[in-house]
């Protein structure tokens, strides 16, 4: 019995060691993060869908979605060991890449965009949305944790 | 046969079949999504070359949603990874808890 108790100890000593040294490296699925990817995604589709009027009727809705924009990567940056969404969401606004900064940034400079062209640009869009918010959900979510 | 022993069989047994499962979740599942979206991109590449040709986009037009498509590969091969690390830490902690409950079951 003594020797038991001893066995079991070593183990849950091993196991208290190995535990903080296995801290988890990834973040745990966050309800705003993914509402962020979500609430985005519409937002874009509604302004994108404009883009064969002129720019400028929809300048100061484009600017409130690249601050919003904006806000989700920097979120996205903040949490810790979260460099894995930061990169999308930072490919997806740049206004050098060719997805929602991109398309932002070429309306304004060509005034209009074609429907045909927008139409096949919202599709490409929606779908880097949802790599996002398909990352998220796979997160561990806490109740998984219980 | 001392309790540790147990402990040790009864665990290599445990663990043996939780590394299988976990492998062909992993496998399985990147697999799958890698698969879809090869599938998708094929297709968009073909309309766009027949909008192209069609005249229904311009070649600027093209190009950009070319560039599109490579910017969601990236970003679909980030969630990919990220999905993947996400794997192996749920395989750590089913880990974890097998080797507790191991220990509990058998020296309690």
């Amino acid at each position: 019995m003594h020797r038991t108790r001893l066995y079991l100890a070593v183990i849950l000593v091993l196991l208290a060691g190995f535990l903080p040294a296995c801290t988890p490296k990834v973040p745990l699925y966050n309800e705003r993060a993914y509402h962020y990817a979500i609430a985005l995604k519409v937002e874009s589709m509604a302004l994108m869908g404009r883009a064969a009027e002129p720019f400028e009727r929809y300048e100061e809705r484009a600017t409130k979605l690249e601050l919003r924009l904006q806000e989700a990567y920097e979120y996205a940056r903040g949490r810790p060991h979260n460099e894995i969404a930061a990169m999308q969401w930072e490919i997806l606004i740049d206004p050098e890449g060719h997805l929602i900064g991109g398309f932002l940034r070429k309306w304004e400079t060509d005034t209009t965009l074609s429907k045909r062209f927008l139409q096949e640009m919202k599709l490409q869009v929606a779908e880097a949305f949802d790599t996002i918010s398909g990352l998220e959900n796979g997160r561990i979510k806490p109740d998984e944790m219980d | 046969m001392s309790k540790f022993d147990t402990f040790i069989e009864d665990l290599r047994g445990e663990i043996k079949i939780l590394a299988r499962e976990a492998g062909k979740e992993m496998a399985g599942a990147a697999l799958k999504d890698s698969r879809t979206f090869i599938r998708k991109a094929k297709k968009d590449l073909e309309r766009w070359t027949r909008l192209l040709a069609k005249g229904d986009l311009t070649a600027d037009e093209f190009e950009f949603l070319v560039e599109a498509k490579r910017d969601l590969a990236v970003m679909e091969a980030l969630k990919q990874e990220g999905l993947s690390r996400i794997r192996v830490e749920r395989f750590r902690r089913r880990l974890i808890d097998l080797v507790v409950s191991t220990a509990f079951r058998v020296f309690l």
